[in-house]
């Protein structure tokens, strides 16, 4: 207990030593403020960016943007995975691509959202989902893969139909692979909706960012790079929670409702 | 007992031999093996550690198959349900021992609120009462087998297939899941086939043992074991001079199996 107090006390000397440089470095000279500006303007900054500048708007665009995009994404992306275990034959003909579609530079292909989707909300999410489908999709077939087959033998020693085997071993047992591979993309899904603001938008905080910083406005930026850590934490925070309730999804999605809970 | 309208066997195993690779090399698990199981009866099968017994019984489960030989399952067995009870309990360690033991109604389609209770009652009968909400990473391993066979006995099967589910459990409990166990699979003419290393075990439950020799496994002998004294008691079946002199038999058998320098 004692430790950890001093822990936490030395962890906040060194951001409170991080600062303080910072506000004198930002101080020092005029050429200096103009690259790192300085945690006071910065938060006086992100003060007048809430007050007059819509904050919250650009923030919830970005944050609904990303997570469409994450839940689209784990979902589309999960429920093929999982599915590819349903055909072997179908499995060993996606392999390579499977492997292909994983290393794929999503990115690379951003400008052609545009085309494909437009410059509104729709491109953003279709970004979003497409840096993280890929991944989902990877991540759950190695999960569905990956299920040990002394389970499946019990199943199969009692007869039981493939589809049986895919609902009652392999939803369930590469659930965790699926929920952990969501934790994953929560960077990737923010990233999406991010670079789709770079590209075209009028609002979102990756659109407060692009403008600010073609005005040399330091302090705005960082002032909105605060609110994207805010979202990211908070995502991060959304998909820990659901992770945690691994448990009740299971029961959810394999186990027959009369058998939640009984009465001995 | 209840012997079929045909007078065809349950389970009719001919000359099955199984071979697996090993990088260069060849190993043989079972060599020749025959035996017939009729309807309703209890099939023990005994042999040292390795040799190919878990095999036999994956075969019989139709989880691998013989490289060389017939396996024939009568189609009434199939179509009433089959239930592998695997030698590591393999429990699903999502669901809780309830959910465990219900698997095998739920894949029949006959879960409802009588047999689910049914279940609990079982599963009380097995002294697990308490444990119906425990995961089974926070059971024994005794405890897992338990659960493993409430979960093949209550889906009603016409054909079981255990493989040693009764290894992990102490002496004094066993005694008692073994009197249980005989009853349920006589009371619901189970056709069973049951694999053990443990000779008295095999003694009390079965009608018919088959020994089985070392690597490669081959049948060396065969007994109908009739216990003069309660047969259906675990306990007190062990009177019965047949007992003693089976267990002697059997373990001559198995002597013969892996000579021991004297």
């Amino acid at each position: 207990m004692k430790n950890r107090v001093k822990i936490v006390a030395i962890q906040i000397t060194i951001a409170l030593m991080f600062f303080v440089l910072w506000e004198v470095i930002g101080r020092a000279s005029s050429t200096a403020f103009f690259f790192v500006g300085t945690p006071l303007t910065t938060l006086s900054e992100l003060r007048q960016l809430i007050t007059e500048g819509h904050f919250v708007l650009h923030f919830l665009t970005t944050g609904f943007e990303a997570l469409s995009g994450l839940l689209i994404g784990t979902l589309v992306g999960s429920g093929a995975g999982l599915a590819l275990w349903y055909s072997d034959t179908t499995a060993r003909i996606a392999r390579p691509f499977v492997l292909g579609l994983g290393t794929l530079p999503v990115f690379a292909f951003a400008p052609l959202m545009i085309v494909w989707f437009g410059i509104g909300l729709k491109m953003k999410v279709a970004l979003a989902v497409f840096s993280t489908v890929f991944v989902a999709f990877t991540q759950s077939h190695r999960g569905a893969t990956s299920v040990s087959s002394e389970y499946i033998d019990v199943l199969k020693g009692m007869n039981a139909t493939r589809k049986q085997i895919f609902a009652k071993v392999i939803v369930p047992g590469s659930l965790d692979w699926v929920l952990s591979s969501m934790r994953l993309n929560v960077g990737f899904g923010l990233l999406g909706a991010f670079i789709g603001e770079f590209i075209a938008a009028n609002k979102g905080l990756g659109f407060v960012i692009l403008r600010a910083a073609s005005l040399y406005n330091v302090p705005r930026v960082m002032a909105a790079a605060i609110g994207i850590t805010i979202l990211a934490i908070t995502l991060d925070r959304m998909a820990q929670a659901v992770e945690n309730r691994r448990h009740a999804i299971i029961q959810l999605i394999s186990v027959p409702s009369s058998l939640w809970r009984h009465n001995c | 007992m209840t012997a079929g309208q045909d007078s065809s066997p349950a389970v009719a195993v001919d000359r099955i031999c199984k071979t697996f690779k090993s990088g260069p090399e060849t190993v043989t698990a079972l060599s020749e093996v025959s035996f017939k199981v009729s309807f309703g009866e209890l099939f023990c099968v005994v042999g040292p550690s390795g040799c190919g017994k878990s095999t036999l019984l994956k075969l019989l489960a139709r989880l691998l198959s013989p490289t060389a030989g017939r396996i024939e399952l009568n189609p009434r067995l199939i179509a009433g349900g089959i239930a592998y009870v695997p030698q590591e309990a393999s429990l699903l360690p999502w669901r809780n021992s309830l959910q465990n033991a219900c698997l095998g109604l739920e894949l029949k389609g006959e879960l409802n609120r009588a047999r689910v209770r049914s279940v609990l009652d079982s599963i009380e009968e097995y002294g697990l009462k308490g444990f119906e909400r425990s995961l089974p990473g926070e059971l024994s391993g005794g405890m897992r087998q338990r659960i493993s066979v409430i979960r093949a006995l209550e889906s009603s099967p016409q054909l079981m297939l255990c493989d040693e589910p009764f290894s992990a459990i102490d002496f004094v409990t066993r005694l008692d899941l073994n009197t249980r166990f005989k009853r349920m699979c006589r009371v619901n003419a189970i056709t069973t086939i049951f694999v053990t290393h443990n000779i008295e075990e095999a003694i009390f439950l079965a009608d018919e043992i088959v020994v089985m020799s070392g690597r490669p496994g081959r049948i060396v002998a065969s007994y109908r074991p009739r216990l003069s004294i309660a047969p259906e008691n675990a306990v007190k079946s062990r009177k019965s001079p047949e007992f003693s002199d089976l267990f002697v038999r059997i373990w001559n058998d198995l002597k013969g199996v892996h000579e021991e320098p004297s």
